[in-house]
């Protein structure tokens, strides 16, 4: 063979060579396609398949009737109807009383609360088969702790008033009221009409104040502290109060600037004394006052139901003095939910036991079949019984001959502690009330906020929660 | 009967016909024109089939190939939209005519390694033309509407750019001009044509014009330092592009989160995946699910609606399809001595491999998704007309060498 010839065989051989790189290539391509495609398969989809865009599950909801809600007493909060054209509506009888917690269940927006978190069991398809005698195919019925009577109080009471109102039951966790406004009508009707005025609102109809509401507590934070100086011996300390104190240059100053003299924990914490609470958190100190912030669980993430923001100690790095004096009177960076102080509150009614908030008491098939039950659950023990016992005496005084004083009822010992929050800017302050009953032996903790109730918590926010412990007494 | 068993795998083609139009009969009613129509599409294939088997064609298999694919693509038509199912039959009749038209004009002409320059021309030609009297559709100006036809310029583009870079190949030293060499004359005419698929904004198309001429390089030994180059420049202009270009960039974030933008940009591929997930591994069977959530599920996004319906065994089958077609593209690509033909044969199976893995990779969102049909399965006349001639075009080219190579035999032996 001649040595051209040779060059010749050896450049195809190699341009052969090459060919098969290119068909190798091309050919890992499309098998990496088809390996892509069975890991969807087999794992993938499971984390989409159940979405509300997907509808395909409509089509399967529409053989199913949905399921209704109720309250803790029965009362229907939510039901499907078959129209005419076979398919079906959703209709709440209460409107907008309950848009926050039940959510809708739209076909164009989709799922949202209640409706998104349950529907495989209002849907019927949790595995559970629910038939009626007819042959008809029923969702499971989700039976509620919400009071509709407390609910529909707190409708009544805050009016057009922005805020929140978050009622438990401090031994169980059992969630009775849980309303926000401004809100809106979940019916699919009117969600079509009204969506992008909703949507626009800076009012933001669509956020859950209640558990999604992100404040700055005020002086209803001083509980906690309270609660540290208690424990760590320090409800001895006295204090004097000029009605202004100067932490590093800045000066903080009592609310109307009232100066209250020589007063001990249990005044400073009856008349809200922001002097006597500034010193007694520089005495604390920053690691103490974060200690206690997250056994009151802020930072923690919340396990509700319902999506809930996490509270916020608000400061990570080392602090500064003013920065201690501004936590210590619940403002700076600290923010927190109404639901969240529900539960603080409810920790001191409890004896210091914080229990787990929930919503749901059951869901039950058609055929009788309980296929979730909530069930009341400890969080922990956050502070000492002792300590519970002498801070519930503080809520009692408050109630009883210091700002709170609007939340008292005849006849019942109402604990209780008012917070006003700063909000800066020119607006008013926020308003905010938590409070238990009876204070013997507590069956009900209120939150109560109202944005920019500017009088102070003690004037709007606390007979709103009078009101709502009343009637749940009643 | 002769007709029927001349070969094995053409029965499979006329089972899976059969099977697809009967179970189209009883969800269209029992309509019995749809069997007419299913009839139709098994008869013009068996027709093709018969005229290449008398001909004895280079490679069978690849007209088999392309058959099962579009039959499954004609059931799903079908099946999704009788209107578009019958048009296609229309468009299938007509490139059946073209892929013969094609396979002659090859092998009784000799212009093609002729005309070098006007490949380049005729693409910018047609660019420009799309541009000043296109129609826009979809968002993506690159559409001609000639009366009642509208053709899709990009898919005759890119076939004008594989006899480039044949020509290229062929005859180098056309391309040597203002003292630079071929290689690099050749990369600036490709991104030129580049540049203006960017423009009418098909990137896919872009993207399957760049990988086809980069794989050519390397079959053929360009430089490695001219690969290299053209491997940067891509690697540079689809940086730029991802960080500048406002839609190539959405295109990137619908990729990577789809879920934020379910009701808007996120609409349409997280259907898709809806789609393959309710399909599961064996499908819900022909009319038994619901791919019509998808938008353009016809066209772009038909393998979604396969996958749903003939699971994703239905969907691995189809893309094994495309495989064995590059590969036995491939295969007589090598065996082609004269190079202007070996280099058109390769480029044509190149870029179905290419193109069919883009928009298979973008419907499934395992890449970021460029609007391409798939060859031979998406509805529109100007994809599958394109489709056929590109296979006429490498039968031809496989026959024509082997002409060429036993004429110079017969030479050799006087």
């Amino acid at each position: 063979m001649k040595k051209s010839e040779i060059d010749k065989r050896s450049a195809e051989y190699k341009e052969g060579t090459r060919f098969i790189v290119v068909l190798t290539l091309i050919g890992f391509l499309f098998l990496s396609i088809v390996a892509y495609l069975t890991y969807l398969e087999l794992w993938g989809k499971d984390a989409f398949m159940d979405n509300a865009f997907n509808q395909r599950q409509w089509e399967q909801e529409e053989k199913t009737l949905r399921g209704e809600i109720l309250d803790r007493d029965g009362e229907q909060l939510a039901y499907s109807a078959f129209t005419e054209d076979g398919s079906q509506t959703r209709i709440y009888p209460y409107g907008s009383l309950y848009c926050h917690v039940i959510g809708y269940n739209s076909r164009i927006y989709g799922k949202s609360q209640l409706e998104l978190n349950y529907n495989k069991n209002l849907a019927g398809m949790s595995g559970v088969s629910t038939f009626t005698l007819d042959g008809d195919k029923v969702g499971e019925t989700l039976h509620l702790t919400i009071s509709h009577k407390l609910q529909n109080r707190a409708k009544e009471l805050l009016g057009k008033n922005i805020g929140a109102v978050v009622a438990m039951e401090p031994t169980t966790g059992e969630v009775l009221c849980l309303y926000s406004y401004p809100n809106f009508d979940p019916s699919d009707e009117a969600l079509s009409k009204n969506w992008d005025t909703l949507s626009a609102d800076e009012n933001a109809p669509f956020l859950s104040r209640a558990n999604r509401g992100m404040y700055a507590p005020g002086s209803i934070l001083k509980t906690i502290w309270a609660s540290a100086a208690v424990e760590k011996g320090l409800s001895n300390m006295q204090f004097q109060d000029d009605g202004k104190v100067e932490v590093d240059g800045k000066t903080f100053t009592n609310a109307h600037a009232k100066a209250y003299g020589e007063i001990d924990l249990k005044q400073a914490y009856t008349v809200s004394s922001n002097v006597a609470f500034i010193e007694l958190g520089l005495e604390l100190g920053e690691d103490l006052m974060r200690n206690y912030a997250k056994k009151f669980l802020f930072n923690e993430k919340q396990d509700f139901e319902l999506y809930t923001e996490t509270s916020d100690f608000g400061y990570t790095g080392k602090m500064s003095e003013t920065e201690i004096a501004s936590v210590s009177i619940g403002q700076g960076k600290v923010l927190t939910t109404p639901l969240h102080m529900a539960m603080m509150c409810a920790t001191i009614a409890n004896r210091g036991v914080m229990m787990q908030p929930y919503i749901v008491e059951k869901s039950v098939g058609s055929n009788g079949i309980v296929t979730v039950t909530g069930r009341s659950q400890i969080i922990d023990r956050v502070i000492e019984a002792s300590t519970a016992a002498v801070i519930k005496d503080y809520m009692i005084n408050v109630v009883k001959s210091g700002t709170g004083t609007n939340a008292a009822i005849s006849g019942v010992t109402v604990a209780g502690k008012t917070g006003t929050a700063e909000t800066g800017a020119e607006q008013s302050d926020h308003s905010w009330f938590i409070g238990f009953a009876p204070a013997e032996n507590p069956t009900i903790a209120v939150a109560v906020v109202l944005e920019h109730g500017g009088s102070g918590g003690g004037a709007s926010a606390a007979p709103i929660a009078r009101e709502i412990i009343k009637s749940w007494l009643n | 009967m002769g007709i029927f068993n001349y070969r094995k795998p053409m029965i499979m083609v006329g089972l899976i016909n059969v099977i697809g139009f009967v179970v189209l009969l009883f969800l269209n009613n029992m309509d019995y024109t749809v069997l007419a129509y299913g009839a139709a599409v098994l008869l013009a294939l068996e027709i093709a089939y018969f005229i290449l088997y008398r001909m004895s064609m280079e490679d069978q298999y690849i007209f088999l190939i392309v058959a099962m694919l579009f039959s499954v693509g004609e059931i799903m038509l079908f099946r999704l939209d009788e209107s578009f199912g019958k048009r296609q039959i229309i468009w299938f009749a007509i490139s059946l005519v073209c892929f013969f038209a094609a396979y002659f004009l090859i092998i009784k002409t000799n212009v093609w390694e002729k005309i070098g320059y006007l490949y380049f021309g005729a693409a910018i030609l047609l660019f420009v033309v799309t541009m000043l009297f296109g129609k826009t559709i979809s968002g993506a100006r690159n559409w001609i509407v000639i009366g009642e036809f509208s053709v899709q310029t990009s898919e005759i583009i890119k076939l004008l750019v594989v006899f480039m870079l044949a020509d290229r190949y062929t005859h180098p030293e056309r391309y040597r001009i203002f003292g630079l060499s071929e290689g690099v004359v050749i990369s600036a005419l490709v991104y030129t044509v580049l540049g203006c698929m960017v423009i009418q904004r098909e990137w896919g198309t872009a993207v399957v014009i760049f990988l086809m001429h980069i794989s050519m390089m390397y079959i053929f030994n360009e430089k490695k330092w001219l690969m290299l180059v053209n491997a940067g420049l891509a690697i540079v202009g689809g940086g730029l592009g991802a960080l500048f270009l406002p839609h190539i960039k959405t295109r990137i974030e619908v990729w990577l989160n789809p879920w934020t933008d379910m009701a808007g940009k996120g609409y349409q591929i997280t259907q898709s995946l809806f789609a393959i997930g309710a399909g599961g591994f064996f499908g819900t069977g022909i009319g038994m699910g619901s791919p019509e959530y998808i938008p353009q599920v016809h066209s772009d996004f038909i393998f979604s609606a396969i996958c749903e319906e003939f699971g994703i065994l239905g969907g691995v089958a189809v893309i094994m399809l495309y495989f064995i077609l590059v590969y036995r593209g491939l295969r007589i690509s090598m065996n082609i001595k004269d190079v202007f033909y070996k280099t058109l044969s390769t480029g044509i199976s190149i870029l179905i491999g290419f193109q069919s893995f883009i928009i298979l990779g973008g419907v499934t969102k395992f890449i970021p998704l460029t609007g391409i049909t798939m060859p031979f399965i998406s509805y529109g006349g100007s994809s599958l007309l394109i489709s056929f001639i590109a296979i006429g075009l490498l039968e031809g080219a496989a026959n024509k060498s082997h002409v060429i190579r036993e004429e110079a035999d017969s030479i050799e032996e006087k």
